[in-house]
This record gives C-alpha cells, structure tokens and sequence, in this order.
C-alpha cells in the first residue's frame, strides 16, 4: 500500500511563522509536524510511505497518483488548507483520511474527507486499519478512552527532512492538569498528564541523533511539568545520554508558570540546556484570572518568575491575551506593562477565541454570545491576532480592538523590543552544552551578516541595534548569540504587528463597525 | 472607587503563603459563583465578602503599604453608603 502523509499549509503570515528568521537560517519553516511521523509510525510496517510537508515543499498533484490512500491532518490554522486537500484528492480520485485536533475537535467541518480517524491515533488508526483492510470505503473513528503513551512507538522521524526546520518536535506528555476555561487541550487530552517512560523518550532522541540532527529540540507537551514526579524521574536520564553524547541537543518547551517556584527542577532544566520556555501569562490581572480559572497564575508575581527563568538561562516567551470578560480598558495597559517589568521580547499577544469544545465556548454558548457555533477559520485569518473575538465580548469590540492596536504598536515599537532584548541579555545567566556544528556556526555567520544589513541599516532599528549588540557584547559577551536570536525574530514582529495593525485598521473603519 | 483596588487586593491576598489556600479557594470561588462574568468585579462587593467571611484577612490588607490609603476611602465609601 502506497500512502502519501500530508501536512497541510499553516498560513503564510502567523505570529508562529517566523519567515524571516527561517530565511536567515536557510530553513523553510520553524516546526517539523510531529503529528503526523507519530501516526506514521502507527502504519503497517509493510507499507511505503511519503510525506510531504506543505509548509516546506511544493505539491505537484501528480504526486497523488502515486498514493492508494491519503492521510493528513491538522490544527485550526491549518483549517482551508486541509479542507481544499480533501477535494484535491477527490479530484483525482483518491481516497483522504483526516485527523489531528480540529478534525476532532469539529468533525462535521471535515465531513467531505472520507474516513475521520479522531481522538488519539494510538486507539483509532488500527481500528481504521483494520476496517480499510477489509474494504471499508469510509468511516469515523473514535475513542473516548485516552491512550496509554508508554506503548506509543517512535515516531518516524526518518520521514522529515530535517534540515528544512529551525527545530524538531518530542513529545515527552499529553495533557494538562490545569482547568483554564478557553483551554482546548484538557477537553482533546484529558486533566492527568499521560507520559512516555525515560527510555521510551531516550529512544526518540537516540533515533534523531543517527539520523544526524544536532541543535534544537522543541518538547511540544501542553505543559511540560504537568506531572512533576515524572519530569524529575526523567531529567535525570536525559542529563546521562546527553553527557554521553556529547550535548547534541539544546531544549525547549511550554510550562506553567509555576516552573519558576521549583528550584530542583530549574537546576535539572539547566543541566540538560533548556533555553527556551513559552509560559501562557495571559494576564497580569488576578481579576481575570480568576475568572478564566487561570489560578495558578494568581498565585505567583509573574514579573520575578521570569526574573528567576532568566537566571536559569531561559529565555521566556509568552502569551498573552486580551478580550476576557470583566476587562476594563485598563486591561491592555496591564499587559503592556508587564511585557516591559519582565522584560519579555518574545509576547504573542492575541485576542480571547473561542476554541471549538472549551467550556468558555459551552458557556458563551448558554449565553446566547456564540453567533457561529463552528471555528470556521475566513480568508486572512491567520492566529490568535486575527481570528480572536469569534463571539459576543463583554465590552464593546471596537473598544478592545482600539486597545490591542494601541498594545501591538507598544510592545512592538523598536525602542521596547530592543530595550526588553538587552534587558534579558544582561539578566540571563546561561551556561550552554550544545555548540552547534561548523556548519550551523556557517550559516548563523551568514545569518548575522543579513542581519546586520537588515537591521543595522535600517533607520528605524539602526540606533537601537547597534546599541544593544554594543552593550551585550561589553558587558555580557556569553549573551551576544541570545540577544542576536532575538533581535532577528524582530523582523517577523514588525511585519507580522504591522499587516495585523492594517486589518484592525480596515475592520475598525468598516460602516457600521 | 479605585477600580485597580479589587485587582491589588487580589494581588496580595494570592500571592501571599500565609494566607491559607483554603481561604483563597474560597474567595475564588465566590467570585466566580456570585459576581457578574461579563462586568468588572466590583471592589465594595469585594471589601464587604472580606468584612464578613475574612476579616482576618481584611484587617491585614488596611495595614499593607501598597493599599492602606486607598483601602481605607473605599472602606469610608463603604460605610457611607
């Protein structure tokens, strides 16, 4: 059996797409799509497998005619692409199997797909296996019961290519302890956290390690210290093989904020260079955290915790978001004042969404405030920043546009990025492992070039570029390589700030808005 | 009434460890089981649940340097009405 395994396009401008850093850094997109090479290893051994990212590669649709099946899947952003994928493949007579988050999230979008293999692959791709072996031509797949990931194989990592992404993606948990209303991930993946065993992991990087990948690697978990004793059981293990293998890889990850309060667990996050950690901030308001049963975060002053982040040699960055019910026009002011105490360059900043199957959605729901019950992404929605606000907001719209706009050109201005840039190159305290090959150093030398023209010579960033690679480089030198990361993720900022500010022009501006 | 008062006295009282979690599982939930989702929460509603439920509580936020002054307005404004 031929099967081709499709990644659908994410949009070309998302805050998560970082197109000119991927340029500097000759990749084509920043994330491997993980989801599909661990369904990929769900297949039968026997048959032969392609898979082709959209996001990297061109489709020639002739390379359907190779497949006996189609499998893609895909989350919200990857929505129109999936959807036109599906009558892609009916147009030239082959048969589409989908799955991932929004096809489970909302089935009935993806109706015209003919088999919707849902929920968790490890429990329904057999059943769909063993149906397609038996001729099935069609069928929906799913399982309330949520798997146990001990037995999930390795993913097939040899599927990618590598080198076209700044990063590949493990996975160490699924889930989240946590119950934040607007929250999608504890409604697909339940509340206990669900984790592979250290050597089931260890496996995973052994296998990219052969495959010859060095550098970064992006533990994709919902929240990485959702279940801390296992966490604690594995650092350990992963701190032996890196030490064996000579550091090859540097980490990154999503967590809690609560992170910050674990001191053994920051020394065993330290040890094995973790470098970058995305904390969902949300608010600084304990009003609205409340109220979006965000509690964990009230508990903490979230300035010193990413102080204390900073300290350990992590670089946080951080999301978010605006349009809770029960914000006042004070909200954005909060928000852009906590982005500048803790010093944040990298803060995605978006608009409440109501997600498909959250209880924000169910309740917005009962209250009569949910005009489109389906996530149903338009032409030129892309993130967070532009498809936010999908239901009736408990001040006025125009109100909390005219304020995120107001907060997008603040906390996006040169003279903020940069001076929250070299704020957290003279607080970070890192002791890298990785170095990287000759080659990597090549093209980040390259890239430090384009950087330079790009940046240095623009009279917009010029002044605030130099004087910020000046005073790294005299006073905290061990830094100058974080500061330039992430003074070239500001050309993605400026563009993406500058086309979201464009459409909240254009929306604020139409009749009757 | 300062509408950021509700906001630091929630500050203090969650960030606080000698404040019991009991106590502010409690407050969290009476503010999500009895004040309006879609309006900003209302600060003399807030000093009047702490009166009655806290006062321990209370009495330690009118002696926090961050808020006594303008705590203690919003208590008289309280009182006068």
């Amino acid at each position: 059996m031929n099967c081709l395994l499709l990644s659908p396009r994410f949009p070309e401008l998302s805050y998560w797409s970082f197109r000119e850093p991927c340029e500097l850094l000759g990749a084509r997109y920043p994330a491997a799509p993980l989801g599909l090479v661990t369904a990929a290893a769900l297949l039968p051994p026997d048959w032969t497998i392609r898979l082709l990212d959209l996001n990297v590669q061109e489709m020639d649709p002739a390379q359907l005619d190779w497949a006996d099946i189609v499998m893609a899947g895909g989350m919200i952003p990857q929505q129109r692409s999936l959807l036109a994928l599906i009558d892609l493949c009916h147009a030239h007579g082959k048969r589409i199997a989908v799955g991932g988050q929004d096809p489970t999230s909302q089935p009935d979008i993806y109706a015209a797909a003919d088999y919707l293999v849902l929920d968790e692959g490890e429990l329904t791709i057999p059943r769909f296996l063993a149906d397609l072996a038996a001729g099935a031509t069609s069928g929906i797949y799913r399982s309330e019961e949520k798997p146990d990931i001990t037995l999930s194989p390795t993913p097939r990592f040899d599927l990618l290519e590598l080198q076209r992404y700044i990063y590949t993606g493990v996975q160490f948990s699924r889930g989240c302890p946590f119950n934040c209303e607007f929250c999608d991930i504890i409604e697909l993946y339940g509340r206990r956290p669900r984790t592979k065993t250290p050597q089931q992991l260890l496996r995973e990087l052994e296998c990219l390690y052969r495959l010859g990948y060095r550098g970064h690697v992006d533990f994709v978990d919902d929240n990485f210290i959702g279940n801390k004793k296992a966490v604690k059981a594995f650092l350990p293990e992963l701190l032996t093989w890196s030490r064996q293998h000579g550091f090859p890889f540097l980490f990154s990850t999503e967590a809690t904020i609560n992170l910050a309060d674990d001191p053994t667990l920051l020394d065993m996050m330290e040890a094995v260079d973790f470098r970058y950690v995305f904390v969902g901030i949300e608010t600084p308001d304990p009003r609205l955290l409340i109220r979006t049963q965000k509690k964990v975060n009230t508990r903490y002053s979230v300035v010193e915790c990413v102080h204390r982040l900073n300290r350990r040699g992590m670089v946080v960055t951080a999301g978010f978001i605006l349009g809770f019910d029960g914000e006042t026009r004070q909200a954005a002011d909060a928000i852009a004042a906590c982005v500048e105490a803790a010093a944040i360059p990298m803060a995605m900043v978006g608009l409440l969404a109501a997600l498909p199957n959250t209880q924000l959605t169910r309740r917005l729901a009962r209250e009569g405030r949910l005009p489109e019950p389906r996530f149903r992404l338009q032409p030129g929605d892309a993130d967070q920043a532009t498809s936010g606000l999908n239901f009736i907001p408990s001040r006025p719209r125009a109100e909390i546009l005219e304020d995120y706009a107001a907060l997008l050109r603040q906390v996006y201005s040169p003279r903020r990025y940069f001076g929250r840039v070299l704020a957290v190159a003279r607080r970070l305290v890192r002791h890298p492992k990785q170095v990287g090959s000759i080659r990597g150093r090549w093209t980040e030398l390259r890239a430090l070039g384009a950087l330079v023209w790009r940046l240095g010579f623009d009279r917009q960033t010029a002044w605030y570029f130099w004087r910020t690679a000046l005073v790294v480089l005299l006073t905290r030198p061990g830094n100058f390589e974080a500061a330039l990361h992430l003074m070239a993720f500001f050309l993605h900022f400026r563009t993406h700030t500058r086309i979201v500010l464009d459409g909240l022009e254009r929306h604020l501006h139409e009749p009757g808005k | 009434m300062n509408d950021l008062l509700s906001q630091d006295i929630l500050d203090i009282i969650f960030q606080d460890p000698q404040v019991r979690r009991l106590h502010k599982e409690t407050l969290a939930d009476w503010i999500l089981d009895t004040q309006p989702h879609t309006a900003p929460l209302d600060a003399a509603a807030l000093l009047e649940y702490l009166a009655a439920h806290q006062p321990d509580l209370l009495n330690r936020l009118k002696i926090n340097v961050r808020i006594k002054e303008d705590l203690a307005r919003a208590l008289e404004s309280n009182a006068r009405n």
